[in-house]
């Protein structure tokens, strides 16, 4: 079907609708885009562009509207296709966004985003071989282009292809929007010959190594077990990290090696991100340095806890603690964080107390469970990790999401419990059921896309058939 | 003399407002005219040959040249309060009282006066002043007694009815009175060996065989109950029973007869009395007819507003959401801990909505050896009126623990909580071997933030009902909890409402020892539900906890006769047949119904 001819007013709307658009400003298309259907409701262009201004706005379900009025008229739409790909992605809708993406990558073979977008796609769906296979064309195509990079090195690395892994994950900082991990201007600062990226091998004598605490809380307390090993090679070492971050590295390197503010650093001969240490290690699945506990609970602390817990809790109750929702502006929020409700089959065991150390809004919804297990609310009283570890020393066990705690849990020998997503983050790997970065983690997986069902079930009887164990100590027939 | 009736005072005391309220007490004339002494002779003797007209007069004379004239105030009180108009005769009793602050008679009048007319507080006031004016007073005692019993403190109270026995004759009424104090703590046969020697002393009081009917049925001696009833009854045909006896048949399986009875008083002049009408409306919805029990229900409630009480919802509200910007984490975080542990048995704080259950939780937990019922405490709320100056704060409840703050207060909590035991302690019957016992005041989850403060390990087992069913029992009740807010069907919504995201707000704030039950997974599976309670308690499983209803405690409340019963069915869900006369609350209370786990 030959689209109809534009008119010229048409065109004028369409194109100022477009500046707005590349100037990143959804709003002032739309009333552009308005004027343009009501004139032209058929006209394809405009509802292409309409979809791209809602997917700019934030409006998921007028994107996917306005791009499916599309591909109906236009059905090689490729940009149509791709934008519903990507919406569909982002709702969990991955076999509508597989179908689109291939569309678009089928219409517009030489689109590098749509076979990026395909890979990502492919990622969520657990098609590891393709999302490898599509990012590889992608970058067949674009090089440089730092997102098929770095979304290859999430699929090699998830699936212990580490080597060739760790070396596309140096593609985290050039992503779009991603921090850079030293602020320019204090290389800037340092001259015409900044220090250099670390290359791992032992600086000259005396010299200072700088270790920047980056990426998320979850990735310092993961790789925080590599200063150690640094040390030993015998350099200067001083860690940059953000305040939070401080009751976890002072218990591997000497507190006044910590620096939480840029302008207070020291000179320093050589840099490196504490998530570039795994490469620089050349760690495989083999040589992950796994001896835990690496990280411990203040003990004194961990007693004013544990007198905490022994009132809150009563005597005969099993303490587990709770985490169900990470931070909500991490990007894949949507994907690890789950509803309290969701956990009903847990919460309904007898004579177990759950313990949330959860915080953030998500810790609202203790207001509204009324489950029958007791839920102790100690989020208010968390002020650091150095609380979090400490309540943690006192549990049995903690059942968590893929969070900053999770990790706190693995790295002091507290058995943890995993809620994974179905295609989870590269470190908890594929299909296993424990962590070779965790000794003491579970890991329960979804076993289809967005459904909780069967590893909250998991966790469930795991702790269902402990309590019957122990009910038959205590009491035997 | 002849007064503009405009003149008149507003206090109803008959007086012109200048000689009344608005006069100032430092501008009274001095001295008082010589004639005023026989005039004042001659109203007393008038109002001795029951001439209360002259009386009326001559006190209105005086009062006229001498507005301050104790004596003359004080006929004209005792003719108020004979004619009804409480509110004046209080009126002119405090006036007295400002003149000449000693005046024992006036006193004790004026407590009587306020006890009579519900005014709980100012009541109590007065009654200890009694005390404190004549320790050796039998009537100061005997006062202060009747006003510690009706004001939930029954315990104090029967200090000093016996005090009364000791410094006079045993007489009558006193022993009546006592008995009933004693039938409120569930000492139900020494209520009834009082009762006996009461009637021998004056066998024809109607309320002593009144009281003595409710006593036995207390008891379940349902027959006896009758009985007195009738003997009651005999004594003064005119007073309203029918409320009583009604209750009393349908408990006795003649629900048709109670309905008789009931449709026979309504017959009176003045129309029937809320109680019966609520009495009635409670009869119908057990005889499945909810149309006429929800009309009974209406008809009853509006005569309790009319009667002059309210939800007091700007306090309510005021309350709520003070508490809610008080009790916020950051702030939270700086208060210390209580210091000391405390000593002795602990409460376990029942909390819920009136009619959720809580009386037949606090009966299952009663009915283990190592918990004591303490029934609904009225400490908690003393505790949060005595706060500030406990803390010498200058704010009231709860702003009034930012003192918590100061480096002088850091054992403010420990005597808070201290203070709430040696309280509680007095009106809760603790025996060596009880470890816990209950308070299980309605709603008072409002301050279960304080409750955390102060008892941070103690278990707050919170009640849970379908919130319909809440309301349709709380309408065919005569309840005051919740600032009265049981007076009218939306009233006593918004208040459920407002407890109901309070708890939330709580519960997002602190950590709390909180465990919610469900009443009707009481009713559906008692014994994992009773083992799943105790074991929240840290007390070991008991049998006899499934047997609560061969407990022979009586439990002071509603639902006394009730939790008698071995549980049934029959209370799940009674909303449904209401639906259409909960209309105007559904859209209200269908969030917070989901949110509690409840559909409609």
């Amino acid at each position: 079907m030959t689209p109809p001819p534009m008119t010229t007013a048409l065109r004028d709307l369409l194109s100022r609708a477009g500046v707005a658009l590349n100037e990143g400003r959804p709003a002032g298309a739309e009333p552009a885009l308005r004027h343009a259907i009501a004139l032209e409701p058929a006209a394809a262009e405009a509802l292409c562009l309409a979809g791209l201004a809602a997917h700019l706005a934030g409006r998921p379900d007028g994107a996917i509207r306005w791009f499916g009025r599309t591909v109906r008229l236009q059905p090689g739409n490729a940009t149509a296709h791709s934008g519903l790909g990507e919406e569909f992605r982002r709702a969990g809708r991955l076999d509508e966004a597989t179908r689109h993406g291939r569309l678009a990558a089928a219409i517009e073979p030489g689109d590098v985003n749509a076979l990026h977008n395909l890979a990502i796609t492919s990622y969520d769906r657990l098609e590891i071989g393709r999302s490898v296979a599509c990012s590889r064309c992608a970058l067949r195509l674009a090089p440089q282009m730092p997102g098929p990079h770095f979304e290859l090195a999430e699929a090699l690395l998830l699936s212990g292809r580490f080597e060739e892994g760790w070396d596309e994950y140096e593609w985290r900082f050039r992503l779009p929007g991603a921090p850079p991990p030293l602020p320019p201007h204090l290389l800037e600062a340092r001259g015409t010959a900044p220090p250099p990226q670390w290359d791992g091998r032992p600086l000259p004598d005396g010299g200072r190594l700088l270790l920047v605490a980056d990426q998320g809380f979850g990735d310092v307390i993961q790789f925080a077990r590599y200063l150690p090993l640094v040390e030993a090679l015998g350099p200067d070492l001083i860690v940059a990290a953000s305040a939070e971050m401080v009751p976890i590295l002072r218990q591997l390197v000497d507190e006044h090696r910590i620096h939480e503010d840029w302008g207070s650093l020291p000179d320093f001969q050589a840099w490196c991100a504490l998530s570039g240490l795994p490469r620089l290690f050349g760690t495989t699945l083999e040589t992950i340095p796994s001896a835990t506990p690496y990280l411990d609970a203040d003990p004194e602390l961990a007693a004013w806890w544990k007198r905490r817990l022994d009132q809150l809790v009563p005597r005969r109750y099993r303490r587990i603690g709770l985490v169900w929702a990470g931070r909500p502006t991490h990007g894949n929020d949507h994907n690890r964080s789950l509803d309290l409700h969701r956990l009903a089959p847990l919460l309904d065991l007898d004579e177990v107390a759950f313990v949330s150390l959860q915080i953030g809004p998500a810790a609202m919804e203790i207001g509204r469970y009324f489950g029958r297990a007791p839920l102790i609310n100690f989020g208010p009283e968390i002020a650091d990790f150095d609380d979090t570890m400490a309540i943690l020393r006192g549990l049995e066990r903690l059942v968590s999401v893929d969070t900053a705690v999770a990790h706190l849990a693995g790295a002091m020998g507290v058995p943890v419990s995993l809620l994974l997503p179905f295609a989870p983050d590269w470190r908890w790997l594929l299909e296993q059921g424990d962590s070779p970065w965790y000794p003491v983690a579970t890991l329960h997986r979804q076993t289809a896309p967005g459904c909780w069902d069967e590893p909250v079930r998991e966790v469930a009887a795991r702790l269902r058939a402990e309590s019957r164990r122990r009910g038959a100590a205590q009491f035997p027939p | 003399m002849l007064t503009n009736p405009e003149d008149l005072c507003g206090c109803g005391s008959g007086l012109r407002a200048s000689r009344c309220c608005d006069l100032s007490e430092v501008d009274l004339p001095d001295p008082a005219p010589e004639w005023i002494s026989a005039e004042a002779e001659r109203a007393a003797a008038a109002l001795q040959d029951g001439d209360t007209g002259s009386a009326r007069k001559a006190c209105g004379a005086i009062l006229e040249a001498a507005p301050g004239h104790a004596g003359a105030l004080a006929l004209l009180a005792q003719l108020l309060q004979a004619s009804g108009k409480t509110d004046a005769a209080v009126v002119l009793l405090a006036r007295i009282l400002r003149l000449t602050p000693d005046d024992l008679a006036a006193v004790q009048q004026l407590a009587g006066l306020l006890l009579q007319s519900g005014r709980l507080p100012e009541a109590e006031v007065q009654a200890r002043n009694a005390v404190r004016l004549a320790p050796d007073n039998a009537t100061s005692h005997a006062l202060l007694a009747m006003v510690l019993t009706t004001g939930h403190c029954p315990h104090i109270g029967e200090f000093h009815y016996r005090q009364a026995l000791e410094l006079a004759e045993p007489d009558g009424i006193t022993l009546a009175n006592l008995a009933w104090n004693l039938k409120l703590q569930s000492r139900i046969d020494e209520a009834r060996a009082l009762y006996r020697q009461s009637v021998v002393l004056a066998p024809s009081i109607h309320l002593t065989w009144l009281g003595w009917a409710r006593t036995e049925e207390a008891g379940r001696a349902l027959e006896d109950a009758s009985r007195f009833l009738a003997r009651g009854k005999r004594l003064d045909p005119d007073r309203p029973t029918a409320a009583f006896e009604a209750a009393l048949l349908a408990r006795q399986g003649a629900p048709e007869a109670a309905l008789a009875v009931l449709d026979a008083a309504a017959l009176r002049p003045s129309g029937p009395t809320s109680d019966e009408l609520l009495e009635k409306a409670r009869i119908l919805d057990r005889q499945g007819r909810p149309d006429e029990a929800f009309a009974a229900m209406l008809q009853g409630k509006a005569l309790i507003r009319e009667a002059g009480k309210q939800y007091a919802e700007a306090e309510a509200a005021d309350l709520t959401t003070r508490l809610a910007r008080f009790f916020i984490a950051p702030r939270l975080r700086r208060l210390p801990q209580p210091e000391t542990r405390p000593l002795g048995a602990q409460p376990v704080f029942i909390v819920g909505a009136p009619r959720s259950g809580t009386t037949l939780v606090e009966q299952i937990l009663s009915s283990h050896p190592a918990i004591a019922a303490g029934d609904e405490l009225p400490v908690l709320s003393q505790l949060t009126v005595a706060l500030p100056r406990m803390l010498g704060s200058p704010l009231a409840y709860p702003e009034a623990l930012s003192e918590l703050w100061m480096g002088d207060q850091q054992d403010g909590l420990d005597c808070l909580r201290d203070e709430y035991l040696r309280q509680a302690r007095k009106l809760v019957p603790i025996d060596a071997g009880h470890r816990l016992f209950t308070d299980k005041m309605p709603f008072n989850e409002m301050h279960l933030g304080l409750i955390a403060l102060m008892f941070p390990g103690a278990p707050v087992v919170h009640v849970l009902r379908h919130p319909l069913d809440v309301l349709v029992s709380m309408m065919s009740q005569d309840l005051t909890h919740g600032f009265q807010c049981a007076t009218e069907l939306e009233t006593a919504a918004r208040h459920c409402l407002r407890m109901i995201e309070l708890v939330a707000h709580y519960r997002q704030q602190m950590p709390l020892r909180y465990l919610p039950l469900r009443y009707e997974d009481l009713v559906g599976r008692l014994e994992p539900n009773v083992r799943r309670l105790l074991a929240f308690l840290d007390v070991g499983f008991n049998r006899r906890c499934l047997r609560f209803e061969e407990n022979r405690r009586y439990a002071r409340t509603a639902s006394y006769a009730q939790v008698t019963e071995k549980l049934h069915s029959r209370s799940l869900y009674r909303y449904r047949a209401y639906l259409r006369h909960l209309e105007p609350v559904l859209a209200l209370m269908e969030p917070a119904i989901r949110t509690l786990g409840y559909e409609i």
